[in-house]
């Protein structure tokens, strides 16, 4: 009890935070609005040969090139094709941009510490390893991304 | 731990930065008196004036050994700059002496700004410098060190330099002065006021005011200075910009005092204020009459003070320095990266699809000034990050100095060109590679001098180091008149650490030379102090490649080699051939294209055994590298007559690559991949980069090296 304590006062910020949260199929994603700079409707991609799949290629934001990942098959969801509701949430951290394509957009939610489950350290590192936390709201689940793990701390192999 | 002063790590880039120009001048001069034979007047005083500067900013920035060395150094000049037939019983050792301090110098400083400075130990190099000092006189150089100021005045330099452009006021001033100090020399001081202005936009002038007063607190007593302790407070720079800075001081020597300030850093003018008046209000200050010095005070506040004065007393004396800023090397890339912008967004408005079919006369006219505007803009900010390579010669000069000596042969080292100048991205990597070609050839390939007689070459070996600008491209020669490479030698090497590609009987001469940089290949069996240490020349090339770049070998046996490094002058915005591919569109380098063909039932194309296309031009036969297939891209031509050939080439290797369409030539900034991708490793895949088009579309900017390699 007094670890979870611990664990819950470092991560003071993170639960203190909002989250934008989008849809893959069914599930509902969320990604801490601090690192989102920019919400844009999908665009034509220019694809780069030797990547992994789920990289789709770079695009053009206003004269930056960025990355985009087609969230669906980084997360082995099945790919669906892209049409109007299709957005590319672009976020950054670190040295880092990256846009993450997702079905659409929904809202952004704030979670207080008691509607919010952080995933355990040891299951971060294998079932779960791309979540940092769970959110409620009613009856609905949010799974918080790890944005870290995924763009930053995965090698890509 | 770092022995900097905490409170002075804001000025440490500036400390580094001016430190280091100074060292280079001072390697400049000794070559160059070296060479000529000794030290004239003027170089004396040179080197005297850089070791003061560096010794009084080392103090102040709190780095003892740096200081305590130049300080050393400097004593030794002064016995010189009196006379300078002292110097030479002991030129020799004297040279090599200063040349070790200024390299102790030089290592301290490239690391003084790191985290875990440690600061190196200068008592070796200081107890020679006093070896020195005694031999040159011992009773000397008691004198020198008890009496350096009186001494320094008695040659004056200081102030007779800057006499020449002395008016009327100036020169009674300077009379009343060396008549107060001849007068009363030894037994009384007397009170000064100076004036000094510091260069325009120099910044931190409040900082420089105190370093000043630091200085200055060596030769003479301060009694105190406007604004009082200027580095307090960052105000006091707008106040010493409008006002001056105003020492008040009390020396027995104003001479040498003042030829402290002239051999200050950054100094635009300086003038000694009326004394009298300056020494009456100090004098009124010290009787305790405050309100007379509040209204001294008062008065310095006031913009008319100086400009009332000035004409009174004395004329700035210009210390004659070329106005030139340095710029932080972060802005001049962000402004290379917003002229790229400009370039997109002009290239995007001229050709905006929405004015397709349209009859815009005005527009076109209108496009066409602005695109000649952006071009002249392009021009002049390549041109501010152009610098001469001339620094980077330097350097070699002096590589080449201590190893001929140090390997007991005689090399004669002429450098060509070192005017020419080169982006500065380009001028901070060419130095290794070509500091590695001149070790190699002054450890290799010159013989020593015994040899040379034997082979009835001149006993002085020659290494010519050249720099031309051809049409877009920097062309950087090293010549060497020594032994030359031997083909039988270094094939036989490659076949035995198994380098070869192909049958040994199948190389020609040119590729057995290219072998020589191919990684894991080095040609001398022993490892010396210069060469030897595993990197040979793969380092060269990879580094010259990094600047997209190219390194080709001409040797003839007994007669000399010559390495020819070419490098495009810039490497941010380049000229490039649009091609598509399915949907995809690539940027080739205009450079490494040769020729575009269509291929039709009259071009030679041959299957070999795997497969694999090759076709006939002029003879000779090249791979074609079909580009919808190596990067796997769907929905491009297949046909090989109905798509466009395109022959490129990198260095000695060339390959034809096809394509579905010529979209047509254009000119693109280089953007590198975006971060994220790097893990990909796809630069390794043939690809330099992307770029934006016109519309906005991303190209890919092949890489012609790395796509004939990875071929």
């Amino acid at each position: 009890m007094s670890d979870t304590a611990g664990v819950l006062r470092v991560h003071k910020d993170e639960l203190a935070g909002r989250y934008l949260t989008f849809r893959l199929g069914e599930n509902t994603y969320g990604v801490e609005l601090m690192k989102v700079i920019d919400i844009i409707t999908i665009q034509a991609i220019t694809s780069v040969p030797y990547v992994p799949d789920y990289v789709k290629g770079i695009i053009n934001l206003r004269g930056k090139i960025i990355p985009v990942i087609d969230m669906r098959i980084k997360f082995s969801l099945p790919p669906v094709g892209y049409d109007d509701r299709t957005c590319i949430i672009v976020i950054e951290m670190d040295r880092i941009q990256v846009g993450m394509i997702v079905d659409t957009v929904s809202e952004v939610l704030t979670f207080d510490a008691e509607s919010l489950t952080l995933i355990p350290e040891f299951d971060r590192y294998n079932n779960n390893k791309y979540l940092s936390s769970i959110g409620r709201v009613g009856d609905k689940l949010v799974m918080n991304l790890n944005c870290q793990k995924i763009f930053v701390e995965d090698s890509g192999q | 731990m770092s022995p900097i002063d905490p409170s002075m790590m804001p000025m440490l880039d500036t400390f580094v930065f001016e430190t280091t120009t100074l060292l280079e001048q001072l390697d400049d001069i000794l070559l160059e008196a070296e060479k000529s034979g000794g030290l004239d007047e003027e170089s004396v005083n040179e080197i005297f004036r850089v070791m003061h500067t560096i010794k009084g900013s080392a103090a102040m920035m709190g780095a003892d050994n740096i200081s305590t060395l130049a300080h050393k150094v400097e004593d030794l000049f002064f016995l010189i700059r009196e006379d300078l037939s002292r110097m030479e019983p002991r030129s020799g050792e004297i040279f090599d002496l200063v040349f070790k301090a200024s390299d102790f110098l030089k290592t301290e400083i490239e690391n003084v700004d790191k985290e875990d400075y440690d600061p190196a130990d200068a008592y070796e190099l200081v107890d020679l410098l006093n070896y020195e000092i005694d031999a040159i006189n011992g009773t000397a150089y008691m004198e020198a060190v008890s009496g350096e100021g009186s001494d320094g005045a008695s040659d004056g330099t200081g102030i007779e330099n800057a006499g020449g452009e002395n008016t009327d006021g100036k020169s009674s001033d300077l009379s009343h002065v060396a008549e107060g100090t001849s007068g009363e020399r030894d037994d009384s001081e007397k009170a000064y006021a100076v004036r000094v202005f510091f260069e325009d936009d120099i910044q931190m002038e409040n900082i420089r005011a105190f370093m000043l007063l630091t200085q200055l607190r060596d030769y003479c007593d301060i009694i105190g200075s406007e604004p009082e302790n200027p580095e307090t407070d960052s105000k006091n720079s707008a106040l010493i910009i409008k006002n001056g800075f105003i020492v008040h001081f009390r020396t027995s020597n104003i001479r040498s005092t003042l030829s402290v300030i002239e051999n200050s850093l950054h100094i635009k003018s300086y003038e000694l204020l009326d004394t009298d008046r300056a020494e009456e209000g100090r004098a009124r200050e010290a009787d305790g009459s405050k309100p007379a010095a509040e209204v001294q005070r008062g008065m310095a506040g006031k913009s008319e003070r100086p400009k009332e004065q000035q004409p009174k007393n004395v004329q700035p004396v210009k210390t004659g320095k070329q106005s030139f800023i340095s710029v932080n090397q972060a802005k001049l890339d962000q402004l290379m990266d917003l002229m790229g912008e400009i370039v997109i967004t002009e290239a995007m408005v001229a050709n905006n699809p929405d004015l397709k079919g349209l009859n815009l006369d005005n527009f076109n006219k209108s496009t066409r000034e602005l695109r000649k505007l952006t071009d002249e803009l392009q021009d002049i900010v390549m041109s501010i990050r152009m610098v001469p390579l001339s620094g980077v010669f330097q350097k070699m000069n002096r590589i080449v100095r201590d190893m001929s000596k140090k390997l007991g042969k005689e090399v004669e080292f002429v450098t060509e060109g070192g005017d020419t100048e080169v982006d500065k991205s380009i001028n901070d990597i060419i130095g290794d590679p070509l500091m590695h070609m001149i070790r190699n050839a002054v450890d290799h390939a010159i013989e020593t001098p015994e040899e040379r007689a034997a082979a009835g070459k001149p006993r002085q070996g020659k290494v010519i180091l050249g720099a031309r600008n051809i049409g877009g491209e920097i062309v950087i020669t090293v010549e060497d008149d020594g032994r030359g490479l031997d083909p039988a030698k270094i094939l036989y090497k490659a076949a035995s650490k198994g380098l070869l590609t192909k049958p040994e009987s199948e190389y020609s001469v040119k590729e057995i030379f290219q072998l020589i940089m191919i990684p894991g290949f080095s040609t001398n069996d022993e490892v010396t102090e210069y060469s030897g240490r595993g990197v040979g020349m793969d380092v060269v090339r990879s580094n010259i490649e990094q600047l997209s770049g190219s390194v080709m070998v001409e040797s003839e046996q007994g007669v000399g080699t010559r390495f020819t490094i070419k490098i495009p002058l810039t490497l941010a915005i380049v000229d490039g051939m649009e091609l598509s591919v399915g949907a995809t569109i690539f940027t080739v380098p205009i450079t490494s294209i040769r020729q575009s063909f269509k291929i039709n039932e009259e071009t030679k194309v041959i299957h070999d055994t795997n497969g694999a296309e090759m076709i006939m031009l002029r003879g000779e036969c090249y791979p074609i590298i079909r580009l919808h297939r190596f990067f796997n891209i769907a929905n491009a031509v297949e046909d090989l007559r109905e798509g466009i050939a395109v022959l490129i080439q990198s260095g000695s290797k060339s390959a034809v690559i096809f394509a579905d369409e010529l979209l047509g030539e254009q000119q693109v900034v280089v953007k590198p991949f975006p971060f994220y991708l790097n893990r990909f490793q796809i630069k390794s895949y043939g690809l330099a980069g992307c770029t934006i088009l016109g519309d906005g579309s991303i190209s890919l900017i092949l890489d012609s090296a790395n796509l004939i390699n990875r071929f």
